[in-house]
């Protein structure tokens, strides 16, 4: 399996805090990999390296075969590497359509704004935002912001999909829809990365695991494999956990 | 060589002076976020009133700063409340320009009533200089820097010891805890304006033992206030006093290099690079977007 | 699949046709008036086409982009000295100025704007003061160059439109003209999403593929390449220029205060705002000489405190409670 997304010896340093130390992983094309780890323990940044938010310290980042670290973040999200936001990032005074579309027209390499509005409404089709065109950003809720964020992501035609969280704050029905929407995205071929913390979510996408730790990988590897690590399980999952599985 | 010392002596002495240029400017962009264009034609209406009391009621301006800065605080703190805390939380555009169309109302109307004459303040007995291993120290400077120093130390333990000047503090660290915890913000601007604009009238007073006094030199003062706000970084003492002396001294050497009509020249130059290198300045606080 | 295309919703933002068609009568009528107005309105209308082109300038990188500049008089002044100095040395034919001065203001641009717009907010609103501010003190200094304080006389040219007057009333026309396309353009394109991008979340804009810095450099050489053009003509037109002229401060403030006041960020707005502006400007003039720059801080002050969306946002309010 070729290898989509490669991570070599990547470190991030702030001032004397290693927030990312010498991670090693590779992320084979169409993979869902999980990424999981306490608060604080390098999710996020490794998130904001890959995307080009913040230089690596050391170490070596390849995309779809070319070195990416040291590229402005507009274009290594033109080369197909979309991410979400924790707190989401829209833009306030565009309506919901406006957003998804100049996604389109710039990462996702539309250059006529009628195309691409053509192309944005397809992806809001998809998320389930169609109706809402028209509506400011800064009007929407939480649930469709999220799903506006999706949105945005998918109409940068992306080729890897870094979601960050983008669970946090649903419930119920609006957390069904999310993780039936991340499925469906992965049935279609794109390979995604899951920043999550529910586990139930991260067990029922993920193919593989990935573990950080104060900013080191602790376990990487089929999911199963690394939920039953005693490593994972020290620092991560709990012996509340272990003893819920070993109930149920 | 001796020149070098003289101009290091010159520079530390218009530091001094500097620095209560500086305190009014960068108190109001570090608590309140705003870019206080008024600020220099407050500093030439405080000489102004020190030239007037001087020239009609013989008050030395060494004491005009008794009352000039209760009035001016007032004043201040009156703007405040009725204006500027309109657009308090509004990007920059709108409270620069604002300010800016303050400070021309002000200017124009001291254009208007005391006219673009150049004033002095003509001491009956001139000061003695103090000659000193073959330097000159102006002695008139050495008051007028002693005497800001004094108004900076007060100004430093008001802020530190007295409750409002703790809520001040606050205020500018994270204002919305400080709302959390019970300051009421909009009074707290108003002093803090207040304030500022008494420091500012306060210098205007003990620049002019030194300076001429123009509407002209409005513009100038809020320069430099800017560049020392940047050198030295925002919204704290340490910063203005730093960034002060730093820009009196540049400033003096500048001058000995390339002639005194090109010290704004070298002011703003020296503002940019340091926009360029270091925003944050040289103390480097927290700067404001 | 509908038989009639929809409009484009992204550019809800762009001037109706209709509009545009009020706009392009005016022009035509602005286009004839020198038949019938007397030397004195010439100037004036002169005057207010320049401004116009002045805060259309300034919006490009205050109003589209959001990066608020306090020192478009660098770039004015800029052009005025390139043009000046150009024909003295009768170095250039007359016509070509303001050509020179543009492109002068382009390259000068995009060489001060690459520092400067790292910056944000209020560090970049103070960065433009000071790049004006050492602009005026490098023409005041480098008297083999400008003439230092004394400043330039430019040679009288030939008119290019029957007589002097309407010679500079055309040549400002038709640089009004050229700002107003590009506007116009900018705004519908694919630049002027990215402009909106920007302003409203530039981290978010990087994120989803605009080259940010290259977009804020174009917006800021457009913001200095028309000042710089309609600064040469000035100085032809005033027949001479010195620093504090040239790189006068209220020049800076105007252009930002007219775009307020007519609308920032919109299409027709800093023209409005420019019109209104100069008409009671005019007004007050006549009336309060002395105390007119005074004048200008009250309506500064009465704008930013009663008027911040400016009078198209009144326009549009109205329009909607009509419908």
């Amino acid at each position: 399996m070729t290898a989509l997304l490669e991570m070599r010896n990547v470190s991030r340093r702030f001032g004397g805090l290693r927030a990312v130390s010498n991670v090693t992983m590779s992320i084979g094309k169409g993979r869902v990999v999980g990424l999981i780890g306490p608060n604080g323990a390098g999710k996020t940044t490794l998130v904001n390296l890959i995307s080009g938010m913040l230089k690596l310290s050391e170490g070596e980042m390849w995309f779809d075969g070319r070195r990416i670290d040291g590229l402005p973040a507009y274009r290594i999200s033109r080369l197909g590497v979309a991410r979400t936001f924790q707190i989401v990032q829209p833009f306030p005074q565009l309506t919901v359509l406006e957003n998804v579309t100049a996604a389109a027209l710039f990462a996702g390499g539309i250059t006529n704004q009628s195309e691409a509005e053509q192309f944005a409404e397809v992806q809001l089709a998809r998320v389930g935002l169609n109706g809402q065109e028209d509506l400011l950003a800064s009007r929407l809720s939480l649930g469709q912001r999220k799903r506006l964020e999706f949105a945005k992501s998918l109409a940068m035609k992306p080729k890897i999909l870094l979601l960050d969280e983008v669970n946090a704050g649903l419930h119920g029905s609006e957390l069904d829809e999310a993780i039936t929407l991340i499925r469906s995205l992965s049935q279609d071929g794109l390979t995604l990365v899951v920043i999550e913390h529910l586990m139930k979510v991260v067990v029922s996408l993920c193919d593989e695991i990935a573990v950080l730790h104060h900013g080191e990988l602790i376990a990487n590897g089929p999911a199963k494999d690394v939920m039953d690590d005693p490593r994972v399980i020290e620092a991560y999952l709990g012996e509340r956990y272990l003893k819920r599985r070993a109930a149920g | 060589m001796t020149l070098f010392f003289q101009n290091l002596v010159n520079g530390v002495l218009l530091g001094g002076l500097y620095v209560c240029i500086a305190i009014g400017f960068s108190l109001i962009w570090g608590v309140l976020n705003i870019i206080n264009l008024l600020h220099g034609s407050i500093i030439v209406l405080g000489s102004y009133i020190a030239f007037y009391a001087f020239t009609y009621f013989g008050i030395s301006p060494f004491l005009a700063p008794l009352f000039v800065i209760p009035i001016m605080f007032g004043l201040g703190y009156v703007l405040q409340l009725g204006v500027l805390n309109r657009v308090v939380d509004q990007p920059v555009l709108i409270t620069m320009t604002l300010t800016f169309g303050l400070d021309l109302i002000l200017n124009n109307a001291m254009l208007y009533a005391f006219t673009a004459d150049y004033r002095r303040i003509v001491f009956s007995t001139p000061f003695e200089n103090i000659e000193f291993l073959g330097l000159i120290i102006p002695m008139d400077r050495v008051l007028a820097m002693g005497l800001a120093l004094l108004l900076t130390l007060i100004f430093y333990l008001l802020l530190r010891m007295s409750r409002t000047g703790r809520a001040i503090v606050a205020v500018r660290n994270d204002r919305d805890a400080a709302v959390l915890m019970g300051v009421n913000v909009k009074n707290i601007y108003a002093v803090t304006f207040g304030i500022g604009s008494a420091f500012a009238a306060a210098a205007g007073c003990l620049l002019a033992i030194v300076f001429p006094i123009s509407p002209a030199a409005s513009i100038i003062y809020v320069g430099k206030a800017f560049v020392i706000c940047v050198l030295g970084g925002l919204g704290s003492i340490g910063g203005a006093m730093i960034g002060g002396l730093a820009l009196g001294v540049i400033e003096s050497m500048g001058v000995m290099v390339a002639g005194p009509e090109h010290s704004v020249l070298i002011a703003f130059l020296l503002l940019l690079l340091i926009l360029v290198v270091k925003p944050t300045g040289l103390v480097g606080k927290r700067g404001y977007e | 699949m509908s038989s009639v295309t929809p409009p484009l919703r992204i550019s809800s933002h762009v001037p109706s046709r209709r509009a545009l068609a009020v706009f392009g009568i005016l022009a035509i009528i602005v286009l004839l008036l020198p038949v019938v107005l007397d030397n004195y309105y010439l100037r004036l209308m002169t005057t207010v086409m320049m401004y116009c082109v002045l805060a259309w300038s300034w919006n490009f990188i205050g109003g589209f982009v959001g990066y608020p500049s306090f020192g478009i008089a660098a770039f004015f002044g800029l052009g005025a000295y390139a043009g000046a100095i150009l024909l003295s040395s009768k170095i250039i034919p007359f016509w070509l100025s303001p050509v020179v001065g543009a492109t002068v203001c382009f390259v000068a641009a995009v060489v001060v704007g690459l520092p400067i717009l790292r910056l944000r907010g209020h560090y970049f609103a103070v960065a433009s003061f000071g790049i004006a501010e050492v602009f005026r003190e490098i023409a005041m200094s480098w008297t083999d160059l400008t003439g230092g304080g004394m400043g330039i006389n430019l040679p009288p040219q030939k008119p290019l439109f029957g007589t002097d007057a309407m010679t500079f009333y055309y040549m400002m026309f038709i640089l009004a003209g050229v700002t107003f396309l590009t506007t116009l353009m900018v705004a519908r394109s694919r630049l002027g999403v990215a402009f909106r991008c920007i302003r409203q979340n530039e981290a978010a804009a990087n994120m989803i593929g605009v080259d940010a810095t290259r977009s804020k450099i174009i917006a800021f050489a457009f913001a200095s390449a028309f000042p710089g053009a309609a600064g040469a003509i000035y100085a032809s037109w005033v027949g001479y220029i010195d620093a504090t002229d040239a790189f006068d401060i209220l020049i800076s403030i105007k252009a930002p205060v007219m775009a307020l006041l007519g609308g920032v960020g919109t299409v027709f707005g800093p023209a409005v705002g420019a019109v209104v502006y100069l008409v009671f400007e005019e007004l007050v003039t006549r009336n309060f000489l002395k105390f007119h720059a005074g004048m200008l801080g009250i309506i500064v002050v009465v704008i930013i405190l009663f008027l911040p969306t400016g009078v198209l946002s009144l326009v549009r309010q109205r329009k909607e409670k009509m419908s």
